[in-house]
């Protein structure tokens, strides 16, 4: 985001931008090499469908401006199976970019350069990408790329290794001069029209078996022919080695169990003692503000300051080495290829509730965010698997609702548990998910699954540079939210809870002179701070809104203080957090801990409720909004709430009585 | 004239069964009777004239046939001007057009050949067939005519729906069938076993594509084209789905999706023997 408002400030160059775009077949590097091109750090992930979107970047080459697109990955531009591939060949044939940069993987270069020869003949100005040399060296290949440029017409090739960014210099001057030529050609340039015309031929299946037997040939003439012969006998890899344990048909759900654990245990046990930290210096730091700026000297401003931004904004940030530990969970996960093996191993299972394995990346991609898991069933070629799939990705719990999750276990259950509730709860999500997913395919989206049909990438040691650049990502991207919307939507909590303010109080102030003589211990002057400051929120816009839902969530056994929470969480789920930090700040002055005020405040079944609820409830805005638009109906996003927060509702219900009933109540 | 005057196959046949023709007859004699019987159920008379602008060839050719097959009594050529067929030669002309029939029939009802390959093919297969397999394929048109509908299947009528969903094997539970269909250019003999029947390891060479087509083109374009090996590399826990190793590639995908792949041993093959697989790579 900082980059490319630099890329705007910047000068604009004289002549116009040249438009790149990035093809090639999924997993074949493409993300990499825009990274390696521009300096974004766009997402990579080793494996099929990371990028669904047309994603854009620009860069400066000699003077010149070029704006690259990064475009998802497909096979062939002619029959496109699923939306992001619709997404890429529809860029390719109706956007018609100046120059298209071809990346393919040396690993499986005759079945990538079928696309090649696709995009040649339908007349792109081609650059074409031999990625992966790394891995093609260490296999002991050796591309000849002058071979291959002959055997293409004279197109350039360079050879890279694009997470590390490897050849991205001759990439540059490479495009350049294929956008130079096309300039000096600007009369024999294809209009918008031509390569969209061609695309109306009728392209048999003969016609791809013919490109494919060129493409072999011609892998055969730029590797050696023994590298590429489809007929001669495989050589067992590392991968192949890997697979045969890890994707096992008896211990492959173990360590399918094992990894999901890894994830678990990185992002909650390592995370424990830094959160511990991160908490300790917020106190610190409020304490010392409190401490240096006095009482009575602009006071809102203090109030806003001290209960507003350290107790909203800071409440959610306790959690951010969770969060991070997440992300970078998920990041390995990604990266190393074990993603696309998690969707082989529970295909089957997914079969059963009406989703296919690949209905698993997103759900993956959830435990991060919800709005990234929902745009990747874009891969899905079934459009009913898709939108089940999309309807359950708010149900797996994402990162957002990891500190409501810290913050309620802990307050409410003895050590033991708190192990299992974490863990119960990521499953309670996932048998939602599942259960729901049945129910939809009985229900609004009855008909046949769709194929389940995934390539699997060999696996790959996770680059230092890309996990770190990606987690580095993520969390700034967390750190913007937190200082954006969560500081501005905690500044508005911290109004409503302290405005109108009280001026009356039925409390009465402390005596003036001396210890009180007996009426009642109300004359300690900190208790009767504290029961002045809850009868003010009591008074305040959100003590009246929470009041006013009382009734409503009055089965849940949450109180007037819980349902402003609730009121947060619908913007953002952290903002349950905040918004329960806020009121502690506001109602105590000492140096009690919010989760020790919660455990004092509401019985263990009340605690559990929230727990469900919020887990459950009402997916927040960013979430509906992406759902309204990938399902292309306001229709889906409705039913998603209201689905979505009557199951949250009764659940959570249900989890209160029964609570209750085993004496956890009040 | 839709049936062959023939016995049921397999006895010791007669002398001379009605559908045979002389052997001493060659190939471009046969022709000439049926032009001359082109020309005369024409109303018109066969002049030397005609019969060398019908057959394009130069008139002293056709005269010495005409010579040949008055020896043989089949025309009436004294006039050397006009050529009238003899009553066996009636016959025998009548013969070699009821096989020409035939074999259109043949083409056009059980193997669904388009009308202008089926005449096309007719004509050449006519002279070339010998009197063994023409025998054998009249036995084998009445059997698949007169036997499906007793052993409960439309066998033709499956092949059908075969060939219009462009699958090259037959439809229905058989899928091990010998038969081929317009798909054939993308399928060789013998099919072979499916990749779900392999051993985990195990592998082969592909000879045979069967899916709907649009899976199939998904198929294709990530390399599963005849004559790649593939190998079966495991299967997933539950039995499904399984999981592919190709040239450059893993891929995995349903058992139902599999069991359309058929391949050949490699030994059958013969390409990589014991010997050629020791050419791996380093
Ligand atoms: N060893 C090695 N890894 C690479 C190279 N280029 C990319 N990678 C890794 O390969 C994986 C796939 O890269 P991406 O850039 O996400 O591929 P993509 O083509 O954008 O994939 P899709 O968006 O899914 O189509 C990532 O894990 C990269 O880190 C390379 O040259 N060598
Ligand atoms: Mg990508």
């Amino acid at each position: 985001m900082r980059l490319r408002l630099c890329s705007r400030s910047r000068p604009r160059p004289v002549s116009p931008a040249v438009r790149v775009a990035l093809a090639g077949n999924p997993n074949s590097g493409k993300t990499s090499v825009l990274n390696a091109l521009t300096g974004l750090r766009h997402r990579v992930g080793n494996y099929p469908g990371v990028t669904v979107d047309v994603r854009e970047g620009s860069y400066e080459f000699n003077g010149r401006l070029y704006e690259v697109v990064d475009l998802p990955g497909t096979y062939s531009l002619e029959a496109p199976r699923s939306e992001d591939e619709r997404l890429a060949r529809n860029y390719l044939l109706h956007r018609s970019p100046d120059v298209v940069v071809n990346v393919l993987d040396l690993g499986n270069l005759a079945r990538h350069l079928a696309l090649t020869l696709e995009l040649l003949e339908r007349g792109f100005r081609l650059v074409v990408v031999l990625n992966f040399a790394d891995e093609a060296r260490r296999s002991g290949m050796a591309p000849d790329p002058q071979a291959l440029s002959e055997a293409l017409g004279g197109v350039s090739v360079v050879v890279t290794e694009g997470h590390r960014g490897v050849g991205a210099a001759q990439l540059k001057a490479a495009i350049a001069s294929a956008a130079a030529a096309g300039d000096i050609a600007a009369a024999a340039r294809p209009a918008a029209g031509a390569a969209a015309g061609a695309a109306t031929r009728d392209d048999t299946e003969a016609e791809l078996v013919r490109r494919l037997a060129r493409a072999r040939l011609i892998a055969a003439l730029t590797l050696g022919s023994e590298a590429t012969d489809p007929a001669g006998p495989e050589r067992e890899t590392l991968s192949d080695r890997i697979d045969r344990v890890v994707a096992h048909r008896v211990w492959g759900l173990f360590f399918f169990a094992a990894a999901m654990y890894g994830v678990f245990w990185v992002t909650f046990a390592a995370g424990e003692p830094l959160a511990a930290g991160i908490e300790a210096g917020i106190a610190a730091l409020a304490a010392a503000v409190g401490n240096l700026w006095p009482e009575a000297t602009a006071p809102l401003l203090r109030s806003l300051l001290l209960e507003g931004v350290l107790g909203g904004v800071g409440s959610v940030l306790v959690f951010l080495p969770n969060i991070v530990l997440l992300f970078l969970g998920v990041s390995l996960l990604e990266d190393s290829g074990y993603m696309a093996r998690a969707a082989f191993l529970v295909d089957r299972l997914m079969r059963v509730v009406g989703l296919q394995g690949r209905s698993f990346v997103p759900m993956l991609v959830g435990l991060g965010c919800s709005v990234p898991g929902i745009m990747a069933a874009r891969t899905l070629d079934n459009e009913r698997d898709r939108l089940a799939t999309m309807f359950v990705v708010p149900l797996v719990p994402c990162g957002a609702r990891v500190p409501i999750f810290l913050l309620l276990i802990p307050a409410f259950l003895p050590q033991t548990l708190r192990a299992p509730a974490l863990m119960g709860v990521y499953l309670l999500g996932l048998g939602l998910a599942a259960a729901t997913a049945r129910l939809l395919r009985l229900t609004a989206l009855r008909g046949s699954a769709g194929v389940f049909l995934l390539e699997l990438p060999p696996y790959r040691w996770p680059s230092l540079k890309v996990i770190a650049g990606q987690v580095w990502t993520r969390a700034s991207l967390y750190l913007q939210k937190a200082a954006t919307v969560i500081l501005l939507f905690s500044i508005i909590l911290w109004g409503l809870s302290t405005f109108p303010q009280k001026a009356e109080f039925t409390v009465d102030a402390p005596p003036a002179g001396g210890p009180a003589g007996g009426l009642d211990s109300v004359a300690d002057p900190l208790t009767i701070a504290r029961l002045r400051a809850a009868e003010a929120l009591e008074y305040s816009f959100a003590g009246r809104l929470g009041r006013w839902l009382e009734p409503v969530f009055r089965p849940l056994g949450f109180d007037w203080r819980l349902n402003t929470a609730l009121i947060g969480a619908l913007a953002a789920k952290e903002l349950f957090v905040s918004q329960l930090g806020i009121i502690h700040a506001v109602e105590a002055e000492d140096t009690d801990s919010l989760a020790e005020a919660l455990r004092a405040t509401y019985p263990p079944a009340t605690g559990l409720a929230a727990l469900v609820f919020t887990l459950i409830a009402s997916p927040c805005v960013a979430t509906l909004a992406v759902m309204r638009r990938e399902a292309g109906r306001r229709r889906w996003a409705i039913l998603q709430w209201v689905v979505l927060t009557l199951a949250g509702y009764l659940l959570a219900a249900a989890t209160y009585q029964v609570a209750g009933l085993i004496g956890l109540g009040a | 004239m839709a049936r062959i005057e023939r016995r049921p196959t397999g006895r010791p046949s007669p002398e001379r069964s009605p559908t045979e023709i002389p052997p001493a007859l060659s190939e471009s004699l046969e022709d000439y009777l049926e032009v001359i019987r082109g020309l005369r159920a024409e109303g018109r008379v066969a002049r030397v004239r005609d019969i060398a602008a019908r057959k394009g060839v130069r008139m002293p050719s056709v005269a010495s046939a005409m010579k040949r097959l008055a020896d043989e009594g089949l025309v009436d050529y004294r006039t050397r001007e006009y050529v009238d067929l003899t009553p066996e030669g009636e016959q025998a002309a009548e013969r070699v057009a009821q096989r020409h029939a035939f074999l259109k029939r043949f083409l056009r009802e059980v193997l669904l050949v388009s009308p202008a390959t089926a005449e096309r093919d007719a004509c050449a297969l006519e002279h070339s067939l010998s009197p063994e397999t023409l025998d054998r394929i009249a036995g084998f048109y009445q059997y698949i005519k007169g036997c499906p509908r007793g052993v409960g299947r439309d066998i033709v009528g499956e092949f059908r729906d075969c060939c219009a969903s462009g699958e090259t094997g037959p439809a229905g539970e058989c899928h091990h069938g010998q038969a081929r269909g317009p798909g054939a250019a993308v399928a060789d003999y013998p099919c072979g076993r499916s990749v779900v029947e392999l051993r985990e390891g195990e592998g082969g060479r592909i000879s045979r594509l069967r899916a709907v087509p649009e899976i199939r083109r998904r198929l294709v374009e990530l390399g599963l084209l005849p004559g790649t090996r593939v190998e079966l590399e495991g299967v997933a826990p539950l039995g499904d789905p399984v999981r592919l190793r190709l040239r450059g590639c893993r891929l995995c995908l349903r058992r139902e999706e599999a069991e359309g792949i058929f391949v050949e041993n490699e030994a059958d093959g013969g390409l990589d023997g014991p010997a050629g697989g020791g050419a791996a790579r380093l």
